[in-house]
């Protein structure tokens, strides 16, 4: 069975980038547009990966990982920013979550990323 | 794009009186302002309802000992309010003693501490980059900006969520398609062409942007008259010619203020009323300029324009109709000119409506629908018949009434936006 | 009834009008009509572009096994016909490209060039109006294309936008002298396009940040004030023997400038001779001079001052007593 992904980022762009990248890779992709539609799908199905952004319109990114690490805390979190800012990353791994990569990010390093975190679990 | 530590800080000031049903959530979409630095200063004109209690109660406020000078003077302050929340630090609530929208404004700005201040109408929604884009005539010119006025848009039907608006619609009722229609007039086509030629003479109360010290210079709003966001500008205009320094206002044609017009007919007539009012008070304090050439376009385009076609108009139209009425009972009517001149009338006013509407087609294009357009357009051949008549009436009574001494802001019934609740405010 | 020939004039001017003005009413309706169906169906073709212009460059960046040569020139031949394609194309282009670093990035750049919409540019920036030209500068400086000379001649440029996006063009794509386009300046910047200066070095800039001391003889005011101020938000305190000067230049707005600068690199030193300024200088900096103070002085500095806050000078008296109640609040 494939691994199932959920995307969570409001940018439409990067979101069928990633979706065509991570399908090309091998795996399944569900995309959320914002954290309440996250929410949503997430107490609905189940998957292996989440990969958010932080800055989300309705719920943001850090109040859908401490949703996350309190009820599917087995679900590893790569988080997907355009912060660079130290605070927020201390804050996220704070949290619990496997990895931080910031945008601009390259699409290769990040498909390695998601297979590394993928096999650790 | 600009986040800019640079950028300098304003003070939004917006009385409130006997606004308990909202006041808590028009602050709280006012902090969600994308601006780097801004002190919101509600001023609470001496409520009789719950406003302040509900303020200090949601926000955590404490009083604050910040000294302060009254270089207005205004009526007694009780207290200033600030946060305990570091979420709210940019929060100040004055509660003062009643004395009417202009005084509490005077507060405000005697309180502040920035040095732009932007006054609102507390109930309107203001777009996220309203205060960044109207910070940048400030920040443009050669000349010294003295204040900055935008686009008011109406907000009736609106769908609004957190304090946003998220998706335009087209207001249900007749009254306020009118109003859409009107409002569009004012702003796209006049405004806009008054600020070309440097003649603005009026920035609408609900929202402008103002530099503190030349209000201050001014002697700060008028509390005598109800028609004090006009007033003041005319009176800073007025002070910068006779000091002869050069300076500019400036005029953002972007749609930054959403704002809920009156869907109620006798609400209606009280706000237009208080209208005409203001007009003529602001005119006649300001007599002086009109004709008078050494204030150049504002004495010699603007303030006549303002004196026949904007107070005058709804007399002379008033005695028209009654001249013609009495022909009519004298049987003296010559209906071919009569009708045949109705139809000039008739088709200039709807041409002045449809070009409006071209502007809004050509600019910004809020309302994206195509029956969306039809119904605006059918609204524009209306509205001589079933709105402006009224408006007519409700300006000649406000003339009326100040003839007869009348001064007091007519009580604004708003349905909160966003939600049904009707905040009755008599 | 009469004829027209008989009829007054008067019923004659109000009929033609009334001809002229429904006339008019008809033709804006129709117009209003043709652009609503004209602008429905661009933003429905965009729709589409942009869907096939997204799978295009996701195809070409991400998939394996394709011949990428044979893909672009089909491409172009099949989707990059009009003006409203490219347009659309390289919207596409530069938001993804905006997330991307690494191989996708340097890939993006090279498909730009492949699929000739460098041609396209650079002829909108030659012929365009002030929003082709803003645009195409902006889209330059997106994918980072060296065209310095060419920009160069829109730093002057009468519309405020063009001249915004060539300043950025100048700061991201230049890789050590950001600033460079000082030299070329023949007007003030306005606050508002140094405010975005500043944003653009702080945010977009990514080489090392140059020394501002060079700019400090320039001639326009606005480029020296803004040197002055951006030798304290990069903290370059070697410089402070050189800002310390301009505490007595003749223009008020340097010298509020230099006071703040002096205060952020808390250079004490300058306390003593701002004390001896106060009796002598404007409101504005008196008030400066106060805020000096609180930041590097003790109460005793205040004191010292005391006696030139005049009753009458309400703005610099209420600043004073502001510290004062800071210092008081400090001791209690």
């Amino acid at each position: 069975m494939k691994d199932r992904i959920l995307i969570v980022e409001d940018n439409s762009m990067v979101v069928k980038s990633l979706h065509f990248k991570l399908t090309k890779d091998g795996y399944e992709t569900v995309v959320a547009s914002d954290g309440r539609e996250a929410l949503k799908v997430l107490k609905e199905q189940t998957f292996h990966l989440l990969i958010t952004d932080l800055m989300l319109p309705f719920v943001s990114g850090i109040e859908l990982i401490e949703f996350v690490k309190n009820n599917i805390p087995d679900l590893p979190i790569i988080v997907l920013s355009t912060s660079t800012q130290e605070e927020v990353i201390m804050d996220a791994f704070n949290l619990g979550v496997e990895d931080f990569i910031t945008k601009p990010f390259s699409p290769n390093e990040l498909s390695l990323r998601v297979r590394r975190t993928l096999q650790k679990k | 794009m600009l986040q800019s530590s640079s950028l300098p800080p304003v003070s939004i000031l917006a009385p409130a009186f006997n606004e308990e049903a909202n006041v808590v959530d028009n602050v709280r979409s006012l902090l969600t302002l994308n601006y780097p630095f801004y002190e919101i200063v509600i001023i609470n004109d001496g409520s009789k309802d719950k406003t302040l209690e509900r303020l200090i109660k949601s926000f955590n406020l404490v009083e604050d000992d910040t000294l302060y000078h009254n270089f207005i003077e205004t009526q007694a302050i009780n207290a200033v309010y600030v946060s305990k929340n570091k979420s709210f630090k940019n929060l100040k609530v004055v509660d003062k003693i009643n004395g009417g929208k202009a005084d509490a404004l005077n507060a405000g700005i005697n309180i502040c501490k920035n040095e732009l201040i932007c006054s609102i109408d507390v109930d309107c929604i203001l777009e996220g980059d309203a205060l960044l884009k109207m910070v940048k005539p400030f920040l443009s010119g050669k000349k010294k900006v003295i204040a900055a006025g935008g686009i008011i848009r109406i907000a009736n039907s609106c769908v609004v969520e957190h304090g946003r608006i998220v998706e335009v619609r087209l207001p249900d009722t007749y009254i306020a398609r009118a109003q859409i229609i009107e409002y569009f007039r004012a702003f796209l086509m006049g405004r806009m062409a008054w600020s070309r030629i440097d003649g603005l003479l009026l920035i609408s109360g609900a929202f402008g942007m103002f530099d503190k010290n030349a209000v201050m210079e001014a002697g700060g709003y008028n509390t005598n008259t109800v028609g004090e966001d006009m007033e003041l500008l005319v009176r800073m205009r007025r002070r910068m010619r006779e000091k002869g320094e050069p300076y500019s206002v400036g005029f953002i044609p972007d749609p930054l203020c959403w704002t809920e017009v009156p869907q109620d007919w006798r609400v209606l007539h009280r706000q237009r009323n208080r209208w005409a009012r203001g007009t003529a008070e602001t005119l006649s304090i300001h007599r002086k300029m009109i004709f008078n050439p050494k204030y150049r376009i504002l004495g010699l385009l603007s303030t006549p324009y303002w004196l026949f076609f904007e107070w005058m108009a709804p007399i002379v139209e008033f005695f028209g109709l009654a001249f013609f009425i009495a022909l009519l009972f004298l049987g003296q009517l010559n209906w071919v000119f009569a009708l045949s001149f109705f139809l000039v009338a008739y088709c200039f006013s709807v041409l002045y409506s449809i070009t409006a509407l071209f502007f809004e087609e050509y600019s910004f294009q809020q309302y994206k629908k195509t029956d969306q357009t039809f119904k605006l357009i059918v609204a524009a051949f209306l509205e001589p018949f079933f709105y402006h008549p009224f408006v007519i009436w409700a300006a000649l009574k406000g003339n009326i009434d100040l003839l007869r001494g009348r001064k007091a802001w007519g009580n604004m019934v708003r349905t909160g936006l966003g939600k049904q609740d009707i905040n009755e405010t008599e | 009834m009469k004829t027209w020939e008989d009829s007054e004039w008067i019923f004659k001017i109000n009929a033609a009008f009334t001809l002229l003005f429904f006339v008019l009413i008809l033709s804006f309706i129709l117009t209003l009509l043709i652009i609503r169906l004209y602008k429905n169906r661009r933003n429905r073709l965009k729709k589409i572009y942009e869907a096939s212009a997204e799978e295009f460059i996701n195809s070409y960046l991400f998939e394996e096994d394709i011949d990428r040569g044979v893909l672009v020139e089909k491409y172009e031949i099949e989707n990059l016909k009009t003006n409203l394609q490219k347009k659309v194309f390289l919207k596409s282009l530069v938001g993804i490209n905006e997330n991307f670093k690494g191989e996708s990035s340097i890939a993006l750049k090279k498909l730009f060039h492949q699929l000739n919409l460098d041609a396209f540019l650079l002829k909108n920036l030659q012929k365009g109006d002030w929003d082709k030209q803003s645009r195409a500068i902006y889209l330059l400086a997106e994918l980072s294309i060296k065209k310095n000379n060419l920009v160069a001649t829109f730093l002057n440029a009468k519309r405020m936008e063009v001249r915004e996006q060539a300043i950025y063009y100048y700061l991201k794509v230049s890789t050590g002298k950001p600033l460079e386009f000082f030299s070329r300046l023949t007007t003030d910047l306005t606050p508002w396009e140094l405010i975005y200066v500043e944003d653009s070095l702080k945010y977009y800039y990514e080489g090392s940040m140059p020394d501002f001391s060079k700019w400090l003889d320039h001639k326009l005011i606005s480029i020296v004030i803004f040197s002055i101020k951006m030798i304290a938000q990069f903290d370059q305190f070697e410089n402070i023997p050189k800002v310390i000067p301009f505490v007595d230049h003749p223009d008020e707005k340097v010298r509020k400038q230099a006071i703040k600068t002096l205060c952020k690199l808390s250079c004490h030193d300058i306390l003593g001779k701002l004390i001896d300024k106060f009796p002598k200088e404007s409101t504005v900096i008196k008030k400066e001079i106060i805020s000096a103070i609180m930041q590097l002085g003790i109460r005793v500095d205040l004191l010292a001052i005391k006696t030139h806050v005049s009753e009458n000078d309400w703005s610099t008296k209420l600043a004073f007593e502001r510290v004062e109640q800071h210092f008081n609040k400090l001791t209690a």
